[in-house]
């Protein structure tokens, strides 16, 4: 059975203050979570699990940002080393821990998502399925809105990047917002179109 | 730098003539053998690149042999087993082609792209749908390369699926809980293949139709037999099914009642597919497979599902 890719935009009222005063975030921990612009989340009652759990794929894709990330990127994780728990499922599909940034990331975590995939899967990037949870959030305006995917790792660079392309300020997020409930052409087009409008005009 | 002293020649000639191979004979055994030690050797004197290139052409040996014995495997009717070393050669070309280059030389020398498509054209010929898998929460893991537990700030150096003193690095996990058991239809490991259990003995029964790959895998003479597999879908009359009770599975392959479905229409569309071969096959074959045709027959005696096969 072919699945379908599914995209969805909320606006979201998760902002990085919310997970820095999570129980399980030490004041250590949090005075560190607080220099970054890309925190990785855990999932919180996992099936009745207690405890924050991470997909299997976050310590990879985690060094895979210390690694190869330019310095604009300062990723970090939001939980203890001695803490940290994964989730090993044997389903065949790529599931990312949700990624909170700020807009001027966004482009940019889109970006290394696509090498990551392309670096983890080869020839198998056109079959794959993978499920990624962005959460763009200014705290200049405590706005936020949720990019969700799940579908082929292929299909990524379409369906999300060039979206997540289009946000790079406070005010391109608020004008994200506005486009929950279009389709993903409209969405380009309205941002598309909002941004041409701000540099004509500056 | 050591020499290999087998040169690189004679491993690519080695490699090359898999179509005449014959999976853990002396020769081969030899062949694993002679790049056992030579990788021991490069390791001691520390040269990575060898002992990775070494690791390569004991991935495309494996790869080659699963794929034999898989294809023998089906040309014997044992079809779990042989789907089980399809899926070796799968999780083997995966990791091998992100650091080699599959089509070597340009003219698939090592028959890994010809492998790589029949072993996705054979893994469609099988009845499997569903899998079991497992969730579990990783409590501890460790580095297969320097056995350290692994750390999410502090690591070691190696990198999963990097190659180091010619092996690949993966995470050993060594303490986990068991959080569910689910069935899916794309499972990572698709051995998870759940059987029926027999009630008196306690055994597992293959109860699967493996009509298809049994059909396909008689049509080919040898392992590297060129053949391509279309799926279509197509009209039949409805006539043609007139044995069928209306309460049996309906022949368009809905799962649901014929009754319920397609009975008392004209025409029913029913998955076809078509197998493209190179060389003629066994005359006793039928050319045509067809579930009104053979159905009860010894030959396909499990023929009942709805899609025909030419």
């Amino acid at each position: 059975m072919e699945l379908k890719n599914s995209l969805k935009l909320s606006r979201s009222s998760t902002t990085f203050e919310t997970w820095l005063n999570q129980p399980f975030v030490t004041d250590d921990l949090r005075s560190q979570l607080e220099k970054a612009n890309v925190l990785l989340i855990p999932e919180l009652d996992y099936c009745g699990y207690a405890g924050p759990l991470f997909p299997a794929v976050t310590e990879g894709f985690f060094h895979f940002l210390a690694n190869e990330s330019s310095d604009e990127i300062r990723a970090d994780i939001c939980i203890e080393d001695h803490d940290y728990r994964s989730l090993a499922l044997h389903h065949d599909e790529v599931w990312f821990a949700t990624l909170i940034v700020l807009p001027a990331m966004a482009e940019v975590i889109a970006h290394y998502i696509i090498r990551f995939l392309d670096e983890k899967l080869g020839s198998r990037v056109t079959e794959t399925r993978i499920k990624s949870k962005v959460v763009i959030a200014s705290p200049e305006t405590d706005e936020s809105v949720t990019v969700e995917f799940e579908g082929l790792a292929s299909d990524y660079d379409n369906c999300v990047a060039s979206t997540l392309k289009l946000v790079r300020s406070a005010q391109d997020l608020k004008r994200l917002g506005q486009t929950e409930n279009m389709d993903h052409a409209e969405r380009i087009a309205h941002l598309s179109s909002e941004r041409d409008t701000r540099h004509d005009s500056n | 730098m050591i020499q290999i002293e087998d040169s690189l020649a004679l491993i690519a000639l080695y490699l090359a003539e898999v179509s005449t191979r014959d999976p853990g004979n002396r020769l081969d055994s030899d062949f694993t053998q002679r790049m056992a030690t030579q990788k021991r050797k490069a390791i001691e004197s520390g040269d990575e690149e060898l002992a990775k290139s070494i690791w390569c052409w004991q991935a495309i040996q494996r790869c080659q042999n699963s794929y034999i014995r898989a294809f023998h495997n089906m040309k014997a009717g044992y079809f779990y087993d042989a789907w089980c070393a399809l899926e070796q050669v799968e999780n083997i070309l995966n990791a091998l082609e992100l650091h080699f280059d599959l089509d070597v030389q340009g003219n698939d020398a090592y028959k890994l792209l010809l492998i790589r498509k029949n072993t996705e054209q054979f893994q469609r010929l099988f009845p499997y749908g569903l899998f079991f898998s497992i969730g579990a929460v990783v409590l501890e893991k460790k580095c297969s390369i320097c056995d350290q537990p692994t750390s999410l700030r502090n690591p070691c150096s190696h990198r999963v699926g990097q190659i180091y003193a010619g092996e690949m690095c993966k995470r050993i996990i060594t303490k986990a809980d068991l959080v569910e058991v689910s069935l899916v239809d794309r499972p990572a490991q698709k051995c998870t293949v759940p059987f029926m259990v027999d009630d008196k003995s306690g055994k597992a029964v293959d109860h699967y139709n493996y009509m298809h790959i049994h059909y396909a895998v008689e049509c080919l003479q040898h392992p590297f037999s060129k053949w391509e597999l279309v799926l279509r879908k197509r009209n039949r009359p409805t006539s043609d099914f007139a044995h069928v009770g209306k309460h049996d599975e309906c022949p368009c392959g809905s799962t649901r009642a014929f009754a319920d479905c397609c009975h008392g229409k004209q025409h029913l569309t029913r998955s076809h597919m078509q197998i493209r071969i190179e060389e003629a096959p066994d005359a006793q074959i039928p050319a045509v497979l067809d579930y009104a045709i053979v159905r009860g027959k010894s030959r396909y005696p499990h023929a009942t599902n709805g899609t025909d096969i030419a």
